[in-house]
């Protein structure tokens, strides 16, 4: 889907699929007490906002007879790289609790920028120890604030 | 070759790196302990921290961060407790009825009353009707006539949070005088108090701290303690205008479940030093506070003796189905 | 409280001593540092500091305070302009055209209006604040439940504004953003909501993760995949020229009204206002398809706003004893441990405290142009350094700062998803800031119209009899007229482009 007619219809229809989905959600929620505004007001009210808008963004697109802007899609490279880049990310956030934010902050730093620009994996080196020390002085010891520090030192 | 001396570097400086300090459990605390406050700021559970908060780091030892996490009439923060590492840095305020009538009334809110590992109580606060100086109603009398004669409802009450003190004062009102009053819940005294102000409710029903700060701007209907206040001497109890009603807040701190006993002592020895600490009295009475010194096990029998009351209320007021 | 030239003279005298001096500026120093980090405001700034300013004497912890505070509001719009992650939600409109600046070389420029606005706007508030208390106090409480609810849901409606021509997008955006500050425990009643069971969802989910998720890591992701060498290739400008700065005194002038007055009302926050005055400029602009490109009013507006808001928010303070926030509260802490009670009792028996606050926040307005107009350059400095270095980094920051709102990882992953969300809105055309603005104030919204049905009795009527809500759901609707008007009468495709109206 290289324009944005047809991923109009396909969001408008999912969209609207949401709508629906929150309505029935909505429709679980429990209501204690009676009173003037159920809890259960608020969310059917969007749920059906959103259906509506899904069903509008989907009709309105199918309608229209214009010239379909191209989207800027990221080339076979460009995908990889974010592909990547997020699941260095997913692995640093992962990692974070077992491993402790000094650490994974290190080895997320060090092999993004390692990624980013191999050539310079000196760089990425220093940088990552630099930005790791500085997460560690700065943040735990001096204000104290509670991040994990990694399994092997939390008994 | 190149690929390998990296490997090993990063290897050593990830091992250095994660050399640090350790936390052990013989000496706690060692670090900050958080204190959460799970109400607006201002209110009766925000004032109560900052007086506690000088003497408290004294008898801990360590820094007290106060944070704010403010939603749900409280259940945001308690629901947040429980699943909270029991690792004792992480305290929250609590409050009876609140804790209790929470989760009998809305089922699953994120916590169960025994959930929370209690540590200390620290004060009470007894519901007071109040309503502005320039409002027609002079008594409380005035005020229940007023809502006899006119349509159920019309009459509208604020107060902090739904399924706390000052609902289930507002609610016990109505049934001993038999009238229907609106109660209109707020996120917290700090936010009840302007709408009273501004006239846009009708009275409130709130906690004895606010009839002393606001002693010049509010009219005192009745107050629901056993004995008149001290503080404010000449507001009536309801007891004494013909309603039994006494019920008030109790405010403590609590742990989240599973945190060890050995820490929780440590605490709760804390605030018992903390509570009195003369400096810490004297403004707790100056702003009409009622000081309690409840330790663990005391706590936890007031809640579980508070359960079966409140059950039974709520039951016979169909708030709860039987 | 009432004015009084001799306290206030007493006030600077105090606080002009070398030693309050000193801890002014130590203060717009750690207070701007702490800001810079998403996720760490200026009420969790202070409190992290606040056992370091108890060695000193009351006064001067004080004056240290306000600093910090005023230093972390600033904190927050630098790293909005420099690398695209709003340090609050009130930095957020600063973001959209601070960052199109910092693209194009003028980071510098930016990061100086923003600089010269706040002292501007903070210091007429705080001139306001003086002179007109008592009055203004009076106008605090005139708001009730269904004045806020008029109030909020008119905000709402500008977002038709910031959608440009893609209105139903907008609409689409600003629904998924209140749906989104819906999971969780319904304000009111606490009932559980779309958490499916799930006890990790009852928290809710913290709008600083969903915003530094949609403005910081989609950005990186964009930059990542056009390979973008650094965010702008040279500096071309490193100060707002004098015509820059004439450009933006109108706006400077109405966003500092519109912050102020807002600012009165408790819990009418920065984030709000900041918006409000975006689109006000936005509106009265000869050219507002400038907007979202690089306009530097789009700059002015908002960190005008933002302080004048700060200013406005010590009436209710200093009348009622009632802080408006967070951070006010942490600030009267302070004060507390210092043997004052709070209340309105406080600052008719402690007149001269209040006079020193109110001094030293002027001081602090100083420090602040005075220490950050310098270091704008090293600031704008940032914009230029490699992205396979800044990239890492700024994630890095976002991580850390995200995780700092609760220490609950479950944050960083919803940051990591909205992330995503953020790219691909941005690929198809749907506008962010309604998503921002909607997550903001769904549960003012929700809230408000709750307390305004109980007080009714269930009629909605009551926001139309009601002379101020009156007025703000007129204008809420005549700016849904103008929205529906625009596009029946345009009929673009559906593609959010900011410039146009």
């Amino acid at each position: 889907m290289k324009t944005l007619k047809p991923v109009d219809i396909v969001a408008g229809c999912f969209l609207a699929l949401l709508g629906l989905f929150l309505l029935y959600a909505s429709s679980m929620i429990r209501v204690g007490v009676e009173r003037a505004l159920s809890p259960r007001a608020f969310p059917s009210a969007i749920g059906f906002l959103i259906l509506v808008c899904g069903i509008g963004l989907a009709v309105k697109a199918w309608r229209f007879r214009g010239e379909d802007p191209v989207i800027h899609w990221p080339d076979h490279g460009g995908l990889k790289i974010i592909l990547v880049s997020l699941i260095l990310l997913a692995s640093y956030i992962a990692l974070m609790k077992p491993l402790g934010l000094p650490l994974s902050t290190f080895l997320y730093v060090t092999c993004s920028i390692w990624y980013l620009k191999p050539e310079k994996w000196v760089t990425a080196i220093v940088t990552g120890l630099v930005v790791g020390i500085v997460s560690y002085v700065v943040f735990i010891e001096l204000l104290q604030l509670s991040f994990p520090m990694g399994f092997l030192f939390e008994g | 070759m190149k690929k390998f001396t990296v490997g090993v570097i990063v290897f050593l400086v990830a091992f250095a790196l994660a050399w640090a300090g350790a936390t052990s459990a013989a000496d706690f605390p060692k670090k900050r302990i958080t204190y959460n406050i799970c109400f607006n700021p201002g209110g009766e559970s925000d004032i109560t921290a900052r007086i506690q908060e000088k003497a408290l780091k004294k008898n801990l030892g360590v820094d007290v961060s106060i944070q704010y996490k403010i939603g749900g009439g409280g259940a945001l923060c308690w629901s947040e407790l429980v699943q909270t590492a029991p690792d004792g840095y992480t305290i929250a305020g609590h409050n009876l009825p609140h804790i209790i009538l929470q989760p009998m009334e809305m089922g699953d809110v994120g916590y169960k009353t025994q959930d929370i590992k209690q540590i200390y109580i620290f004060e009470s606060t007894p519901n007071v009707l109040m309503v502005r100086k320039d409002s027609p109603f002079k008594t409380l009398k005035d005020f229940v006539d007023y809502a006899k004669k006119n349509p159920p409802g019309v009459v509208t009450v604020g107060g902090s949070a739904t399924s706390s003190a000052n609902d289930l004062g507002t609610t016990m009102l109505n049934r001993a005088a038999g009238i229907k009053l609106t109660y209109v819940p707020f996120s917290g005294t700090g936010s009840a108090v302007p709408a009273l102000l501004g006239n846009h409710v009708t009275a409130l029903m709130s906690y004895s701290p606010m009839a002393v700060q606001y002693r010049d701007k509010f009219r005192f209907l009745a107050i629901a303690s056993e004995k008149r206040m001290d503080i404010i001497p000449d507001v009536p109890t309801f007891r004494e205008l013909g309603y039994d009603i006494v019920e008030g807040a109790y405010r403590g701190v609590a742990a989240p479940p599973g945190t060890p006993d050995a820490f929780i002592k440590i605490i709760a020895d804390a605030f018992d030093k903390t509570m009195r600490d003369p400096e810490v009295k004297k403004k707790m009475d100056q702003n009409g506070f009622k000081t309690e010194f409840m330790g663990p096990e005391a706590s936890l029998a007031l809640v579980k003796k508070k359960t079966v009351e409140y059950e039974a209320i709520m039951k016979e007021m169909g708030r709860v189905k039987k | 409280m009432s004015f009084s030239f001799d306290y206030l003279i007493q006030g600077f005298a105090i606080a002009l001593t070398w030693q309050n001096l000193f801890w002014a500026l130590m203060g717009c120093l750690i207070g701007t540092l702490v800001g810079v980090l998403p996720g760490i405001g200026p009420a969790s700034g202070i409190a992290i500091l606040l056992p370091m300013t108890t060695v000193l004497p009351p006064t001067s912890a004080i004056i240290m305070m306000a600093a910090i505070y005023y230093g972390a509001m600033y904190g927050g719009s630098t790293t909005a302009i420099v690398v695209n992650i709003p340090g609050e939600a009130s930095s957020v409109p600063t973001a959209i055209d601070g960052y199109e600046m910092a693209k194009q070389g003028k980071a510098g420029p930016a990061l100086g209006i923003c600089a010269i606005s706040s002292f501007v706007a903070g210091t007429l508030g705080l001139v306001g604040l003086t002179f007109f208390a008592p009055l203004l106090a009076d106008v605090a409480v005139v708001f009730g439940p269904p004045e806020y609810f008029a109030l909020m849901f008119m905000a709402l409606t500008l977002i038709i504004s910031l959608s440009g021509r893609a209105l139903l997008k907008g609409v689409i955006s600003m629904a998924i953003g209140l749906m989104t500050a819906l999971i969780g425990q319904d304000p009111l009643t606490g009932a559980a909501r779309l958490t499916f069971g799930f006890p990790k969802l009852l928290a809710g989910i913290d709008f600083i993760s969903v915003i530094v998720g949609l403005f910081a890591i989609s950005e990186v992701m964009i930059n990542v995949e056009l390979k973008i060498t650094a965010i702008s290739q040279k500096i071309t400008n490193w100060m707002p020229s004098w015509a820059d700065i004439k450009q933006c005194t109108g706006a400077m002038l109405r966003s500092t009204a519109v912050g102020f007055f807002l600012g009165l009302l408790p819990g009418v926050t920065p984030s709000v206002t900041t918006f409000v005055a975006y689109d006000l400029e936005k509106r009265v602009s000869k050219h507002p398809e400038r907007f979202g490109k690089g306009a530097i009013e789009g700059v002015a507006a908002p960190e005008g706003a933002n302080n004048a808001t700060s200013s406005a928010g010590f009436v209710p303070l200093f009348s009622f004893g009632i802080p408006t926030a967070p951070s006010m509260a942490v600030l009267l802490g302070g004060l507390m441990m210092y043997g004052l009670q709070p209340g309105p009792m406080l600052f008719r028996e402690n007149p001269e405290f209040v006079w020193a606050v109110i001094a030293s926040m002027y001081i602090g307005n100083v420090m602040l142009i005075i220490l950050n107009l310098p270091l704008v350059g090293m600031w704008a400095r940032i914009c230029v350094i490699p992205f396979y270095i800044l990239g890492p980094l700024i994630v890095f920051c976002a991580v850390l700062g995200t995780y700092s709102i609760r220490f609950l990882a479950f944050d960083v992953w919803v940051m990591l998803l909205f992330g995503v969300i953020g790219y691909f809105m941005r690929k198809l055309g749907y506008p962010v800031a309604p998503m921002v603005l909607a997550t903001v104030i769904a549960q003012m919204i929700e809230t408000s119209l709750g307390q305004t049905l109980l007080i009714s009795q269930g009629s909605l009527l009551i926001l139309f009899t009601r002379p101020i809500s009156a007025v703000f759901m007129g204008l809420a609707f005549l700016s849904i007229a103008r929205g529906i008007w625009l596009q029946v009468r345009l009929k673009p495709p559906e593609v959010a482009l900011e410039e146009d109206d």
